[in-house]
């Protein structure tokens, strides 16, 4: 875990190149629960951290 | 949500596109059913995950509503779960962050409808990596040398007597061009230079990551004129051609940057 300087102001990014995808496990919008990793399929994904959908 | 627009995009390079928003899951149902959103949108209410990836906006008090957002953000990940790209930046905004990957890091190339291209003869041609330059956005620029069957072209560092390959972007002040990205080369053992030297096969693309400081276009244009000069130098297996050097503008359109994005 590393954190960026944007300006002034420290930024999170989470996770390093080259490291493995953190797994978890979340409801979707269906309820049902889905393991990040499972639903890659052994294919690959693009996983985006949204601040929230509504607004 | 933007990124609904991309998801055939990435089906057909295999990926997989899956957001997680610290919204609950009701709240999340409603957004996808009324957009139409086809990939799954998971709820991280509580923000375990977003804690876990230690990506917590922390600049947003504990008491406000909107706590336990994340810094926003997106990564890319391969065949065996690893990281291979990471979008993280204060004014992050997904479309331009699959729009990259998609153009740039999966290196598909489309030419969609509306992206502005430049070409110069056959080889040599140019595209924006998105609708518009937006000012303060960073947004990639294309350029592709499609080289015949059998050709190649130089990476650095070359003998003298060999041209490499480079892409120079100039414009008017407010337009800073990063270094361009060049692709990986392989090694050929040159028998004339009696040396290896390091390649570029076919077709070749570079990304050169752009941003327009200004929010109006040169001279109360509505486009920025952007020139790009592209040089190389082709060889195939028993002859080098002679060095070209390629000189596009791409004309592109100035987009506002004070609508609000849904995302």
């Amino acid at each position: 875990m590393t954190t960026s300087q944007a300006g002034s102001r420290p930024f999170a990014t989470g996770p390093e190149m080259g490291e493995a995808l953190p797994g978890f496990t979340l409801p979707d919008q269906h309820g049902n629960q889905v393991d990040i990793h499972e639903a890659r399929n052994g294919g690959r994904a693009f996983v985006v951290f949204v601040r929230g959908t509504s607004w | 949500m933007e990124l609904q627009d991309h998801v055939e995009a990435f089906a057909a390079a295999g990926v997989r596109v899956v957001a997680v928003s610290p919204e609950p899951v009701e709240v999340i149902a409603r957004f996808t059913e009324r957009y139409g959103v086809t990939f799954p949108v998971l709820s991280d209410a509580g923000s375990a995950v977003i804690n876990k990836y230690g990506i917590l906006n922390t600049e947003v008090p504990e008491d406000h509503r909107l706590y336990g957002m994340p810094f926003p953000g997106a990564y890319l990940v391969d065949a065996g779960g690893r990281i291979t790209q990471k979008h993280f930046n204060t004014n992050y905004r997904v479309r331009e962050s699959a729009e990259m990957v998609i153009r740039g890091d999966l290196g598909e190339w489309y030419d969609a409808e509306g992206y502005p291209s430049a070409t110069g003869g056959s080889v040599v041609s140019a595209s924006l990596g998105s609708r518009e330059l937006k000012p303060f956005s960073r947004i990639d620029l294309l350029v592709r040398i499609d080289l015949p069957d059998g050709q190649h072209a130089y990476g650095e560092p070359v003998p003298e007597g060999l041209v490499a390959t480079s892409v120079t972007v100039t414009g008017p002040e407010e337009l800073r061009a990063e270094a361009p990205v060049m692709p990986s080369t392989r090694p050929l053992f040159v028998e004339g230079v009696g040396e290896e030297l390091q390649v570029f096969d076919g077709d070749i693309h570079i990304r050169v990551p752009l941003s327009y400081r200004n929010a109006e276009a040169p001279d109360g244009g509505a486009t920025v004129p952007i020139g790009i000069e592209v040089r190389y130098q082709a060889c195939d297996e028993l002859v080098c051609f002679l060095p070209v050097e390629e000189r596009l503008t791409l004309d592109a359109p100035l987009g506002g940057h004070l609508r609000p994005e849904r995302d």
